[in-house]
């Protein structure tokens, strides 16, 4: 073939560096603030008593930052590059991939800045304030305008699986997004979720399952279906597989969210489709992890020598490890067990630390000596990465197996003469916290592997004479489109059921705008059978009369226990177990939380359940108790609040927050917003002099701490007469 | 598994092979599918399958019903806290736990804090030895004071309302002041 018939393309290259770069330093800092509060679980002094080190506040930036800033850039690093070889064309606009650049950038900078603050709506991996959550929009929206434009101007006729996943990815976690952050601003600095308990509790957990699902698990295999078979240099295993599975995965993933609320308050037929959505996604899980080991069919020699393949084979192996865990521990019986437990956060931790970290690696292994053009400095020094940071994730996830299933026993035990064995809930963390030093070096070694596999890359890059920001390629003309009606009658014609739907397959995968359209419909059909119910039917949540909404000082306590994100350690919600109400008192009820904007149910149990805790101790005993928690329980990891006895009690919103509440429908009348500010001193003063009363003496009547109190006197106690 | 022939499809250099699915796969998928059915069948739809509340309620009626399994508060006789004060044993077995379960709202050798100090003649709710320890088991719920029969058995309750009427008189450093009546 002469010249003539081909096209010159120019990749560009210079935007997946920096996506490149940018994975790498944010995914050092989030594992490095990881470990720091990985430390503060077994002291808690190392956050030096200042509120933006605390546990609390920490937790929500580590998450954020490996999920949105690491996985993130990585996730786009990989699809700038693969997307334009594999359409054979340039990004839709460089406009768009600078823009979606350097917003990503920024979003993840205001997290930085308003996370530790306590600037937060506590939705888990949802955190970020409404400000925040537009610009997150507008940046998505920009990329997934880079990303279809792609589509539509591809040189090559049919979209290869990888593109169908990166394209899932993008208009899911886009309606997912829009969908949970819906709320009422308060200012700037605050806002409402729109939903309240249950209905709260099931949008962010349909979100919060699925953000795992549509941002590091489809996406990822997407990567993993491009630069797996690039890497070992083998055919994909099956093609049917691989429609298969995607089209069963993106289905029934959507479903499953509810598996995080089992046995709590959320109706029982949302919590069976949760649990039987996640055994059923099993398979379609592990359709990826077999098309990606059988893929190396015939080339596992090359495991041996290659770092790249063995970061890329572990990380399919832990994820064929972790989606058979989920569906394992989305059981109902096993999850009265792992629930609220360390065996939850070992699960994710394979999963993000062996598929999302090990798939990146071996992704950035790969590409770097593409990028610079020059061989990578030092595949030995890949592979010493390589295994530090497995034996790093392998501490990590069997010392929280351990964790969990310790604490879970001891928390459930009952003695021949029906009492508590561990009636004290801090026994059962001075147990686990032998497992905690475990996790520390596990989570130390793997930070590790990072700095590793940083100075290696970096030693790359230097190595490299000259960088390349426009690759230019010769590639085939455009392919000439053919009729529909044409083509539907090859395929049918290809003969028996197995040949017509692949043939009728292979026609959508020339079809962009179909192909969207339909994974959108995939996706739509579980979010709407689950969540339209909730708001829809009254019944949902029974009421209860005595529930009422919270008092002017109550509800800014509440919004502090927001702030320091104490549900990050403290579930409210007593689940229908002997045990749980033995321990915590009557068990919650859906209609207990009708007014909670957000909710707090939590999902992890470092300290005790508090939804009862209203009234269990004296006004004196939380003052202690926040001031030098040490002075209560000895042995407690609950770092300590004496910044809340010293904070000047801030009143200026009240009025605004008593408002936007009655914008939700919590049932204030104006005259409660009249009155606000003056209630709110009232009963300030009156807990300062409680306080006084009990022995105190200082005076705290206008210091944050009265309206901590306040909400943690109220926790529970509407509900503790009903029925 | 079937031989790897492969397809016409190339992308970017990558190839795919059009191996069938594998049988174990599929088999399991159909049967997680067939599982699911029958369970929100039998749960939801149409099914009596008892549900959460029903288990626990069945649970909790099991445990009123079975005596041993219930735990019923502990009676003091005087008598008994009379011989019991005799023993330097239990004194000191007393302390540690008073150390361990107390001090946080009592102090330091019942000089108070949270709780009002247990070493002057005022008393709250009764200074008397049974009402000591009959405080101590059923608690003061609406101030903050534990239940702690929950927590410790007859025996060491008793043993901490020898430690309790040993500290009487005593000058522990930073006392409280007097609450409640003289007694």
């Amino acid at each position: 073939m002469s010249q003539q018939n081909f096209d010159s393309v120019i990749y560009d290259n210079k935007i997946v560096r920096a996506f490149s770069w940018a994975t790498l330093i944010w995914g050092t800092i989030g594992v490095l603030v990881g470990v720091i509060i990985a430390a503060e679980l077994i002291e808690p002094s190392i956050g030096l008593s200042l509120e933006w080190l605390s546990f609390g506040r920490l937790r929500p930036l580590h998450t954020n930052a490996v999920i949105f800033a690491f996985a993130g850039n990585a996730i786009f690093a990989g699809i700038y590059y693969s997307t334009q070889r594999l359409t054979k064309t340039r990004m839709f606009s460089d406009v768009l991939s600078w823009f979606h650049f350097w917003g990503w950038q920024a979003i993840i900078l205001s997290a930085v800045f308003t996370l530790p603050f306590g600037i937060t709506t506590s939705k888990e991996y949802a955190e970020l304030e409404w400000p925040i959550d537009i610009a997150i929009t507008v940046v998505w929206v920009a990329f997934a305008i880079n990303f279809i434009g792609a589509l539509i101007k591809r040189r090559e006729k049919h979209m290869y699986v990888a593109l169908w996943f990166y394209l899932a990815s993008i208009i899911t976690v886009a309606v997912l997004h829009l969908i949970n952050s819906l709320g009422v601003p308060v200012n700037m600095f605050k806002s409402y979720s729109a939903y309240s308990g249950a209905q709260d509790a099931l949008v962010q957990w349909w979100y919060g399952h699925n953000a795992v699902a549509f941002f590091l698990t489809t996406p990822f295999l997407g990567l993993m279906y491009y630069f797996l078979p690039k890497a070992a240099d083998r055919p994909i295993y099956s093609y049917r597989l691989s429609i298969i599975h995607f089209w069963s995965l993106i289905f029934i993933y959507i479903w499953a969210g509810p598996h995080h609320l089992l046995y709590t308050a959320l109706p029982e037929w949302a919590q069976s489709l949760g649990m039987v959505f996640s055994i059923m996604l099993w398979m379609p899980s592990w359709g990826g992890m077999i098309n990606g080991l059988l893929t190396l069919r015939g080339a596992w020699d090359k495991v041996r020598q290659d770092p790249v393949l063995k970061f890329l084979v572990a990380a399919v192996t832990f994820y064929g490890m972790a989606t058979f865990e989920g569906p394992l521990l989305s059981i109902k019986s096993v999850n009265a067990l792992s629930h609220y437990t360390d065996w939850t956060i070992g699960h994710v931790h394979s999963g993000a630390l062996g598929w999302n970290g090990f798939l990146t690696f071996g992704m950035l292994y790969w590409l770097f000596p593409k990028l610079y053009r020059v061989k990578l400095y030092k595949p030995s020094l890949a592979t010493t990465h390589f295994w530090v940071g497995t034996v790093g994730i392998l501490l990590y996830v069997v010392s929280m197996w351990a964790s969990g299933i310790t604490q879970g026993l001891m928390l459930k035990a009952i003695s021949p003469e029906g009492r508590l064995l561990y009636p004290d809930f801090v026994e059962t963390i001075v147990a686990i916290k032998p497992f905690y030093w475990i996790r520390l070096l596990g989570g130390i070694l793997y930070l590790s592997g990072f700095f590793i596999c940083l100075y290696n890359l970096y030693m790359t890059k230097k190595s490299a004479m000259y960088v390349e920001n426009n690759e230019k390629v010769l590639v085939p003309p455009r392919f000439t489109e053919v009729a529909l009606h044409e083509e539907l009658n090859t395929a049918v014609q290809s003969g028996g059921f197995r040949n017509v739907t692949t043939a009728l397959h292979r026609i959508l995968e020339s079809k962009p705008m179909t192909f969207t359209v339909l994974s959108l419909i995939a996706i739509l059909i579980g979010g709407i059978m689950e969540i339209v119910p909730s708001l829809l039917i009254n019944q949902y949540v029974p009421a209860i009369a005595s529930v009422k909404p919270y008092s002017p000082l109550e509800l800014h306590g509440r919004d502090m226990y927001i702030r320091e994100g104490c549900y990050n350690c403290h579930s409210q919600m007593i689940r229908p177990f002997r045990d749980e109400n033995m321990r915590y008192g009557k068990i919650s009820e859906a209609g207990e939380f009708v007014y909670d904007h957000p909710f707090q149910w939590g999902s992890r149990r470092i300290g005790p359940d508090l939804h009862r805790i209203g009234g269990k101790y004296s006004d004196l005993w939380h003052f202690r108790h926040m001031v030098d928690p040490k002075s209560i329980a000895q042995q407690t990891v609950m770092p300590s609040y004496k910044f809340m006895a010293k904070a000047k009690l801030d009143d200026s919103l009240i009025p605004a927050k008593i408002n936007a509440m009655r914008k939700l429908g919590v049932p204030y009348t104006q005259a409660d917003v009249d009155k606000s500010l003056e209630r709110f001193h009232e009963q300030a003063n009156q807990i300062a002099q409680k306080l006084k009363d009990e022995g105190l003496n200082e005076d705290v009547k206008d210091k944050e701490i009265v309206a901590i109190i306040a909400y943690l006197q109220r926790l529970g106690v509407d509900g503790r007469s009903s029925k | 598994m079937s031989d790897d022939k492969e397809l016409d499809h190339e992308y970017d250099g990558i190839r795919e092979s059009d191996n069938d699915l594998p049988n174990w796969w599929l088999n399991i998928f159909y049967v997680s599918i067939v599982f699911s059915i029958g369970y929100m069948i039998y749960y939801h739809w149409g099914g009596n399958g008892p549900g959460q509340m029903d288990n626990y309620n069945k649970v909790m009626a099991q445990v009123a019903e079975n005596s041993t399994q219930t735990p019923q508060s502990y009676s003091f006789t005087e008598d008994e806290l009379a011989e019991a004060q005799k023993s330097e044993t239990q004194v000191s077995e007393g302390k540690k736990i008073y150390d361990i379960r107390c001090i946080a709202c009592h102090g330091a050798g019942g000089a108070g804090g949270i709780g009002p100090n247990l070493v002057d003649s005022y008393w709250l709710h009764g200074g008397k030895p049974t009402q000591i320890a009959n405080i101590i088991s059923e608690g003061v719920l609406d101030k903050g004071m534990v239940a702690w029969k929950a927590l410790l058995s007859k025996k060491e309750i008793i043993a901490v309302t020898t430690y309790v009427r040993s500290i009487y008189g005593t000058n522990p450093a930073n006392p409280k002041a007097p609450q409640g009546n003289k007694e």
